[in-house]
């Protein structure tokens, strides 16, 4: 069994070096190439996740992310350190499969509803001293102002929509993603099955 | 790979042409582009994704608040995108309900429904 493990500052340009990262092991590890792309995109939302619990709630305090290849397995966990509640009304923070059919329903509801009257008083107040039509925005000024109108839990539904085993377990102190692939490429796993081809 | 960006015009619609990565990095950097547009009065947008290597939800994110505003003003935003893993976490959100996704930037230009 190999491990990797990779802690960094939550910002948003390391999201990027963590997916390269989980990519080129994933690919050592014998993964298909269809499957690389689920990686580079399950362990992105785990880690932009992470980074915005992070920025809100503990700016200093670096994420973890771990690596594990067992042969048969390619594992990532992803911890934050963000309190259990962070996510009020998103995916269901435990030790159970996420459930993410909720979710993604509120996503496309939110994504067809005109936008909230927050958003228009806003708009209208950034602009206030420029006195044009009040339907401005300010500029983006975190990460999380990129997400907008999206509900919160919208990350750990993507990542439940495409990894068969995923785990989010849930702590007074933070959550650890785990997301785990078939390692049913060229590794050990197929000599040991004897599905060598 | 960074994000790129570029506009041209195609008829009455502004087209925006995407490439690279699409996250949690880039992601602010093509919201201020759509509001941008949004401000000069370009409210029928094509977004050509077909440069795009990768999107995550925080992309999704700042394409739905495109497609808000624009809406705001009776406008559209439609997407160019052929690429199976980028059109796979539109089916996976359910946004292919929402967007408008067309196989090319002709076809997004002549749409009219």
């Amino acid at each position: 069994m190999a491990t990797l493990q990779v802690r960094f500052s939550p910002l948003p340009a390391h999201v990027r070096t963590a997916r390269l990262i989980a990519t080129a092991l994933a690919r050592r590890s014998g993964i298909a190439e269809d499957t690389v792309d689920e990686v580079r995109l399950a362990v992105g939302e785990a880690c932009s996740r992470a980074v915005e619990l992070h920025q809100q709630h503990c700016p200093d305090v670096p994420v973890s992310m771990t690596l594990n290849d067992d042969d048969r397995h390619f594992e990532v966990r992803v911890r934050d350190c963000a309190p259990a509640d962070a996510e009020v009304a998103g995916a269901p923070i435990g030790t159970e499969a996420v459930d993410s059919e909720a979710v993604l329903t509120a996503l496309a509801d939110t994504a067809l509803a005109p936008a909230p009257p927050a958003e228009a008083s806003v708009a209208s107040a950034s602009v206030a001293s420029a006195s044009v039509a009040p339907r401005r925005d300010s500029p983006p000024t975190s990460a999380e102002s990129a997400r907008e109108w999206f509900p919160p839990g919208v990350s750990l539904a993507v990542i439940s929509g495409i990894v068969d085993e995923v785990d989010v377990e849930s702590t007074s102190s933070g959550a650890t993603v785990r997301m785990r692939w078939l390692a049913n490429g060229t590794g050990d796993f197929a000599q040991e099955s004897g599905v060598v081809g | 790979m960074d994000l790129s960006l570029s506009t041209r015009p195609a008829g009455d619609r502004t087209v925006v042409v995407v490439g690279g990565e699409i996250d949690v990095y880039t992601a602010p950097k093509l919201r201020e582009q759509l509001v941008e547009l949004v401000s000069n009065g370009d409210y029928h947008l094509v977004v050509d994704m077909e440069g795009v290597d990768f999107l995550d939800s925080t992309g999704l994110g700042v394409l739905v608040g495109g497609l808000k505003r624009v809406r705001a003003h009776d406008g559209s935003l439609r997407l160019v995108c052929t690429q199976e893993r980028i059109l796979k976490i539109f089916r996976i959100t359910g946004l292919t309900k929402v967007f408008p996704i067309h196989s090319s930037v002709e076809e997004a230009a002549a749409a009219t429904d």
